[in-house]
């Protein structure tokens, strides 16, 4: 050992001249040798170079001649400190350390945060982060360490959506905060806080610990007024964009009212977006969603963005009030006035297949639409230490108007159509602690009312006349009211929910022709009970979850009908098959039973080619699903791949019989009889990343195959459908500059009646998309779609290019923007969409080139 | 002496072919002294706005010291807290809680294996967890004249290179313990503090306390894929580059002809590209 020491030092020695070699040995005072010791030498009092001691207790240090005060120093944890000068020459230092407990120094320093915190609170001093250019909130919000904002305005803290939106501690907006983000501006804010921990129902504060975050603005002092404003102008035709968004803000109220108006394709309906996710799902929303009983004939809309072919005139007033009652007792009022006209301007080809022959249909369609709504939303909350109450009641009524006008080649129709819409509804909800469960209590009520009146005057090539006049009503009244709560039993997790459910409906129609007069009419009456409980169990063992769901209910689906009892099981089970590998299956059952909207006995234009009777008491859809999959992620491989099986058996009580007519009209009986529909689907995905030339690319495959029986034109058939679509797409980015992405479709369809083919359908579907950074504040992006199809001897090419240029010009106070859309001024667009005995092929007008320059301010 | 050594290599060997067993976690070491630093760094290299900073954590054992972000910690006792209120209040409960486990950018976790100069990093990529081992290098610091008292400390400074960064360190020989904050170690003392010389990255020592109570230094052996650096980097690279089709795979579906989300995920990567270690 030592041997081999010297051989190293007299290398150190014949190589570097101007250092000496310190070496030598650590150990115990019993001579043990000690590793890991931090040996050091100073010169005068300050380190100038250190080693550390080896398995062996061995160190070596190497030293400038030119150094001189020398002191020689080893330590240790749990050894004494070793201290020893030394003069500046290549020599062997033996170290003895002697054990002694090592005194560590405790410190604490407070949180040294550039942003003042105050228990759970974090502010941000707007003073501090705003520059010239913030205008509004949402462009410092932008910049705040912590927070993100994203593209439709949804605002994160930590990564993770905000719950609340308050100002000055009030949610005046319940989740349509962008009003405000976008329009309050940064001068009137003093501090922009985040409330990390932040439970906002005060009766779960202490039971239930929440790690969300919300946000509160606080006001400048003497803020009362403030507001923005934006305008903006273009061509072709003239174009105006207008926002205008006064606010006031007091100790006791708080108000915002917002002015919306543009034609130019802008869909308003993002500043009235709910950004926040409500705790409790219920669907009020989506069953009192407007139905249109009765229609116009329409076109159906383009599958991009509405900017590029909505023509409209639309005109927004939101009006927002807050009042607070009491300490804990908030009174809102969210109101809004949607004033729409928009018109859609195309032509259809329709081909319907029947077992004997093929009908086609030709409609050069001219819709109008003028629509008026008002939706106002009334809370009070209760929200205090000891029970939480709300109680929501919301109105929503439209006014709309519709005019199409149909030229066929042989028949011209004019359509008018009056279908208003009027829902309300009421939602209550209470959360009660009772022992450490928390109870709640739902109750919530929905009536609504769709009076709608469609006229047609259609003109044959004969100079014939026909007048049809189609009247309808409907009624709905729905409330559901129940209670829950979850349990922990053994290694099952239980969820309890009980609760019941009436319904009151009621259908009016009236169908009347002219010449000669004849009149069909509606009148009929139901009312539903539903009783009910579900149970909710999840089990997890190791590598196997298992989550099992049994509804069971008591429904009388009419008076006349006895009780009956449905139980709708379904069951989840997870398998992790290796770390790359899981495995999935899932069964359900579930029954649909369609309103009183789909059981009037005696016929109803739904539009000026479409009739509809039903001759039955009741409908049911019984559905089994069933699916698996196998799912493989290997993210360091970059490959990912699934294969999922699925198939599904609808039983239906009821079967529609059409009859088509030579002309295109459809005239459907929905009658009793019993028969099922299946449909297989598998589905495979494919991706690879490739590193070295960063090139993504995926494909998916999906085959599908359904079987259905339909009666057209007295003809008992089954149809087999089959559907193959592939895609591939790559992506491909050269820097941060330029990005391009490729994506192709192909679809092959065939039809087959009976065993008859029906003919194959093949469309390839290109579609590309590129941008381009020029400098800071331009962009270029240009983007196209080019489809190709073929349907027997049909075959059409249609392509389309977007090309989009914006320039921001960064200003204080005062922002100006200018767009150019649809460059190349493509005017219209085809595409096909089908249903089992039909395809139908689109011609969509669409907005042509235009440019528009917006200004901003804030006052 | 050296069995002890001998059973932590095998034990750090060994977990990686333990992979998908019912073993939970395997005790490494104790710790002697917990140390916390606040690391601030700076995600976009041309924003000093976007500087951010996180509590970290350093548990040094006698062989063996483990580094991470707080919150990481912070959310495994949060999610075990959720267990046991499954148990007591039931599932429902539970799931209101899940929001409320702490978030870090950072899920990393580095061991300093010192007696074989190792360090094992357990890191994620999107949900998976992997796990990798590379040599600890020589970290040839040079010392500098220069003394100053940082976090109460007396420290003296010194300089190295690390991942294509020079950073500037101070180390104290009152704690004779050659470890550090984030890979760092191999001063006669600890770091105390430590900044790259563009003022990107920092580690500054916030609190130095000993436990109280015996507390064991753990590796997780469970649903962690052992891999290497190579590899690692190359699937964080493809997350990156791929984000649609690692969430996608996932059961998150995406509106892939939202051009604003395009944009918007562009723009994030944009912002996102500045990393304490460059190459």
């Amino acid at each position: 050992m030592r041997g081999t020491l010297f051989i190293i030092f007299c290398f150190f020695c014949s190589f570097t001249q101007a250092q000496h070699v310190i070496q030598g040995q650590v150990t115990d005072p019993a001579g043990k040798p000690i590793a890991g010791v931090s040996v050091w030498v100073e010169s005068r009092t300050s380190m100038v170079t250190f080693s550390r001691s080896k398995e062996d207790g061995s160190f070596q240090i190497k030293l400038d001649v030119s150094l001189d005060s020398l002191v020689l120093k080893a330590k240790t944890m749990n050894y004494a400190e070793y201290k020893q000068s030394i003069s500046n020459q290549s020599q062997s230092v033996p170290i003895t350390l002697q054990p002694q407990a090592t005194e560590l120094r405790e410190v604490v320093i407070t949180n040294p945060s550039p942003v003042r915190r105050n228990g759970d609170t974090l502010s941000y001093s707007v003073d501090k982060f705003a520059t010239k250019n913030d205008r509004v909130v949402a462009d410092l919000l932008k910049k705040l360490p912590g927070i993100t904002v994203e593209s439709d305005g949804r605002i994160l803290y930590q990564g993770d959506p905000i719950q609340k939106f308050y100002i000055e501690g009030m949610d005046l907006l319940n989740g349509q905060y962008n009003l405000a983000s976008n329009n309050l501006p940064v001068k009137a804010v003093k501090d922009i806080q985040v409330i990390e921990r932040h439970q906002p129902i005060r009766v779960l504060d202490s039971l239930v610990r929440s790690e969300r975050a919300s946000l509160n603005l606080k006001l400048k002092n003497g803020v009362a007024q403030t507001g923005t404003a934006k305008v903006g102008g273009g061509f072709n035709p003239f174009l105006w964009d207008v926002n205008v968004t006064p606010m006031l803000f007091t100790q006791k109220q708080q108000m915002i009212v917002s002015y919306q108006t543009n034609n130019t394709g802008k869909d308003v309906a993002l500043d009235l977006k709910t950004l926040t996710v409500d705790d409790f799902k219920d669907n009020l929303t989506s069953l009192t969603r407007k139905q249109d009983l009765v229609r116009v004939q329409a076109l159906t809309n383009p599958p991009f963005e509405a900017h590029r072919y909505l023509f409209n005139q639309t005109h927004l007033v939101s009006f927002n009030y807050l009042f607070k009652v009491k300490k804990y007792t908030e009174l809102r009022l969210n109101a809004s006035y949607l004033n729409q006209r928009t018109r859609q301007n195309g032509s259809t080809f329709t081909r319907f297949y029947t077992e004997q022959d093929t009908i086609q249909l030709y409609e050069n369609k001219q819709n109008r639409q003028y629509a008026q709504t008002f939706e106002g939303t009334a809370s009070i909350i209760h929200n205090s230490p000891r029970q939480y109450l709300e109680n929501t009641f919301h109105a929503s009524l439209t006014s709309e108007q519709q005019s199409g006008a149909i030229e066929t080649g042989t028949r011209s129709i004019n359509q008018n159509l009056h279908n208003p819409y009027y829902s309300f509804y009421n939602r209550f909800k209470l959360l009660k602690t009772i022992g450490r469960q928390v109870v709640s209590l739902h109750s919530s009520s929905f009536y609504t009312k769709t009076p709608q009146r469609l006229f047609v005057h259609s003109k044959g090539s004969d100079s014939t006349d026909n007048i049809i006049n189609q009247q309808v009503l409907f009624n709905h009244f729905h409330t559901n009211n129940y209670a829950s709560f979850s349990k922990k039993l053994g290694i099952i997790d239980l969820s309890q929910t009980a609760g019941f459910l009436f319904e009151s409906q009621d259908f009016q129609s009236d169908l009347s022709y002219l010449n000669p007069f004849r009149s069909i009419t509606n009148d009929s009456k139901l009312l539903r009970y539903k009783y009910y409980s579900l149970t909710e169990s999840n089990f997890t063992f190791n590598k196997l979850t298992i989550r099992i769901k049994i509804p069971v209910s008591l429904w009388k689906l009419t008076l006349t009908e006895p009780y009956r009892f449905i139980a709708e099981p379904s069951a989840l089970i997870k398998y992790t098959l290796s770390q790359v590998t899981d495995v999935r299956v899932n069964y359900s059952v579930s029954n649909q039973f369609p309103n009183l909207s789909y059981l009037y006995p005696n016929r109803v234009m739904k539009d000026y080619r479409t009739f509809q009777e039903n001759h039955i008491d009741y409908i049911q859809r019984k559905s089994q699903i069933f699916y698996s999959g196998i799912f493989h992620v290997n993210t360091l491989k970059a490959v990912f791949a699934n294969l999922t099986y699925s198939f599904s058996k609808t039983f239906s009580n009821v079967l529609p019989n059409t009859t088509l007519s030579s002309e295109g009209d459809l005239i459907t009986i929905q009658t009793f009889q019993p028969n099922q529909t299946q449909s297989h689907s598998i589905n495979g995905h494919v991706s690879k990343y490739i590193l070295s030339t960063k090139t993504n690319l995926s494909l998916t495959s999906n085959a599908q195959m359904s079987l259905s029986n339909q009666v057209v034109n007295e003809n008992y058939s089954s149809i087999r459908n089959y559907v193959w679509f592939n895609t591939l797409r790559i992506e491909q980015s050269f820097g941060n500059q330029l990005g391009l992405t490729y994506s192709l479709n192909r679809i092959d369809q065939k039809n087959t009646i009976n065993t008859l083919n029906q003919g194959r359908y093949h469309s390839n579907t290109h579609q590309f998309n590129s941008y381009y950074n020029l400098f800071t504040n331009h962009t270029v992006s240009f983007s196209g779609e080019i489809y190709e199809l073929s349907y027997s001897t049909t075959q059409t090419s249609n392509s389309f290019f977007d090309l989009t240029y914006r320039y921001t010009f960064p200003k204080s106070k005062f922002e100006l923007e200018g767009q150019w859309n649809n460059i190349f001024n493509s005017r219209s667009y085809t595409f096909i969409n089908n249903d089992t005995y039909s395809y139908i092929l689109n011609t969509y007008q669409l907005r042509p080139s235009q440019f528009l320059v917006t200004g901003k301010f804030s006052f | 002496m050296k069995y002890q050594h001998l059973k932590i290599v095998l034990y750090l060997f060994l977990f990686i072919s333990l992979v998908s067993t019912s073993l939970a976690q395997v005790t490494l070491d104790s710790v002697a002294v917990k140390c916390n630093y606040l690391y601030t760094f700076q995600e976009d290299s041309t924003n000093t706005a976007s500087k951010k900073s996180e509590m970290t954590v350093l548990l040094i054992g006698k062989h063996i010291s483990r580094f991470n972000t707080l919150n990481m910690i912070k959310a495994d006792s949060v999610r075990a807290m959720i267990r046991k209120e499954r148990d007591t209040r039931g599932r429902d409960y539970a799931a209101g809680l899940i929001s409320s486990i702490p978030k870090t950018k950072f899920h990393f976790i580095i061991y300093k294996n010192h007696p074989v100069q190792k360090y094992t990093v357990s890191d994620k990529i999107f949900k998976d967890t992997y796990i990798y081992q590379e040599e600890i290098p020589e970290f040839n610091w040079s010392i500098k004249p220069d003394k100053k008292t940082v976090a109460g400390y007396p420290c003296q400074k010194a300089i190295t290179s690390f991942a294509g960064r020079t950073y500037e360190a101070w180390f104290t020989t009152d704690i004779p313990i050659s470890d550090g904050p984030y890979k760092f170690s191999g001063l006669p003392g600890l770091i105390v503090a430590i900044e790259d010389t563009q003022h990107f990255f920092s580690f500054q020592l916030t609190s130095l306390t000993k436990p109280t109570t015996q507390e064991p230094i753990a590796i997780t052996t469970e649903k962690t894929i052992s891999t290497t650096r190579k590899e690692f980097d190359k699937g964080t690279q493809h997350l990156k580059n791929n984000f649609f089709d690692v969430t996608e795979n996932q059961g998150i579906k995406f509106d892939r002809r939202n051009t604003s989300l395009q944009q918007m995920l562009e723009k994030e990567k944009k912002s996102l590209n500045n990393f304490i270690e460059k190459n």
